[in-house]
């Protein structure tokens, strides 16, 4: 059974190809943003939406309705 | 009062604590049976899965290793942030179905989904062996590593063996005592500790005299070659080794046995959640504090993969009191981490010799708690060994850490595909693990890491899933 819909690994290979350093044209990766040459940015950024994107596939789509039933007394917290 | 004086006093007070935290768990623990032991009932909660998740995969090496590669090569390593991301994605590739059969199959070890799903014991038998060949590297680079962080946080007074011996066995002490509700525990302290730490480090030297800004503009004038675009080759590189690495750090025998242990669902979501931003918090912070220590090293040529972190601890803490009081966090947590990471492994070792490999052959009919403590004796011993070898480093083979990653995203696929392809079966398994396995193996032997910049792990996994899907398509038709 898929837990998450084919599009979302779509989304992920997406965010992978903007993690890498290969798409600003040099003027434009060099220039300084925050301290922080522009490629370095987008590598960070697209880190930052992978995580994001993660988080709320998770909350979205994975379903707790089969959940499986532990005794209390199992648990540690 | 000293950093290094300080730092002593902490190493103490946390030793003791573990001991403590290790005859507190051993009296949590209901009974002695496998599950009790190696998944700690099976019942973790959401804090305690996430920072035993966070401690176990955030070794040492990579807080020691993130600012001395960016001092040394620069910005390109911000690729250690994507690999550590992808990780996290890779485990929602499986996580959710693993977690569901572990739960209604009672698993104890990866070996036993092997053993569900293939039902082939000369395969379950190669993965294993993988697995124990991971393993037993990763335990003895912690050991080393705990030896050299000892001697070198206290300035020689701890010297390299009296590290590795003293630290091992306070490790073995409250594994055996307490399993893995005390392996967890203790994580969580080491977890916490690296957080704060880190965090309190980062706000002080990010409001310090030196600016990221500034030392971007010095590398431009200085050192272009570590602040512009990385090359091609090293692109292509960087690529392969975010999918490598992420894919095989995702099937580490002791992260599985976490997902087993979660508690519900709803506990591995929150957990898996939250620790998709451990990365950010982590290796993003390591990195900034790597750009801020390059004009520090302005003069070095290379510096020594442990020197960086170190040495601007020293430096930062004699900021404020309070920025002591991080940088102690930060340096028992460096040793806490080495220590939090070998205890997981050394747990997750010791039940695929119990469990997988003596309990599903030669002591088929022992009963349970014999088997867990069979699997104690069993990490009492690999523990000696990897001690002995760790203090004779000349022996050791440190170039088999490095196949490491090659072998182990080999076994990927008996996950990935073993809980989404039905046709999947165990003979397209074992011909695809072996492939990959022959690739990652010869490359070793012959010093080859990578091809064009592609990780050569990473070209045996492309040929182990395509085998194994080539395999399962004409036996499934």
């Amino acid at each position: 059974m898929k837990t998450f819909p084919s599009w979302v690994w779509l989304v992920f290979a997406s965010l992978f190809a903007l993690s890498i350093p290969w798409y600003l044209p040099p003027d434009l990766s060099m220039m300084l943003v925050a301290g922080l040459p522009l490629w370095l940015l987008s590598c960070i950024l697209a880190i930052v939406g992978m995580a994001f994107f993660s988080l709320l596939i998770i909350r979205i789509y994975w379903e707790e309705e089969d959940e499986e039933v532990i005794h209390p007394q199992q648990q540690v917290e | 009062m000293t950093m290094q004086s300080a730092v002593i006093a902490s190493i103490g007070i946390y030793m003791l604590l573990l001991l403590i935290l290790g005859i507190w768990a051993s009296r949590l623990r209901k009974s002695n049976s496998l599950k009790d032991f190696y998944l700690a009932g099976g019942g973790l909660g959401s804090f305690v899965l996430l920072l035993t998740l966070y401690a176990t995969q955030y070794s040492a090496n990579t807080m020691l290793v993130v600012p001395a590669e960016v001092v040394n090569k620069g910005m390109g390593m911000i690729m250690v942030l994507g690999y550590m991301t992808a990780i996290v994605v890779f485990y929602l590739a499986f996580a959710p179905q693993l977690y569901r059969v572990s739960k209604r199959e009672q698993f104890i070890t990866p070996g036993d989904w092997f053993d569900f799903r293939f039902q082939m014991p000369a395969l379950t038998l190669l993965a294993n062996i993988v697995l124990l060949v991971v393993s037993i590297n990763f335990l003895l680079a912690q050991l080393m590593a705990m030896g050299h962080i000892a001697e070198g946080i206290t300035g020689g007074q701890i010297p390299y063996w009296a590290g590795v011996v003293f630290l091992a066995v306070v490790v073995i002490l409250y594994e055996t005592l307490g399993g893995m509700q005390a392996v967890a525990w203790t994580d969580v302290i080491q977890g916490l500790m690296m957080l704060i730490g880190l965090g309190g480090l980062f706000v002080i030297v990010i409001g310090g005299d030196t600016q990221i800004t500034d030392v971007s503009e010095w590398l431009l004038e200085h050192q272009p070659e570590k602040i512009q675009v990385p090359s091609g080759e090293f692109r292509i590189y960087w690529a392969s080794t975010v999918l490598m690495v992420g894919m095989g750090a995702a099937v580490y025998p002791q992260v599985i046995q976490r997902i087993y242990a979660s508690r519900s669902i709803k506990v591995l979501k929150q957990s898996l959640g939250a620790m998709v931003f451990m990365p950010l918090v982590t290796v993003l912070i390591l990195f900034l504090l790597g750009i801020l220590s390059i004009p520090h090293f302005a003069e070095a040529e290379s510096v020594a993969s442990d020197a960086v972190l170190p040495q601007m601890l020293e430096i930062w803490s004699q900021h404020s009191p309070l920025a002591l009081v991080f940088a102690v966090m930060m340096v028992v947590g460096l040793l806490a981490a080495t220590m939090s990471t070998a205890d997981s492994v050394l747990l997750s070792l010791s039940s695929i010799v119990a469990q997988d490999i003596l309990g599903k052959s030669v002591m088929k009919t022992v009963p349970e708690e014999r088997l867990t403590t069979i699997g104690k004796l069993v990490s009492w011993l690999v523990m000696a060994s990897m001690v002995i070898w760790a203090l004779q480093p000349q022996i050791t083979l440190w170039g088999l850490i490095e196949l490491k990653m090659q072998i182990l995203v080999q076994i990927v696929p008996l996950f990935l595909l073993g809980l989404h392809d039905q046709r999947f079966d165990g003979y397209a398994a074992l011909a695809g693990l072996c492939a990959g396995l022959f690739i990652a193996l010869t490359g070793f032997f012959f010093g080859i890491k990578t091809i064009g910049g592609i990780q050569l792990g990473l070209i045996g996994f492309g040929l182990n899933m395509i085998i194994s899907i080539g395999i399962a398509n004409m036996r499934g038709r």
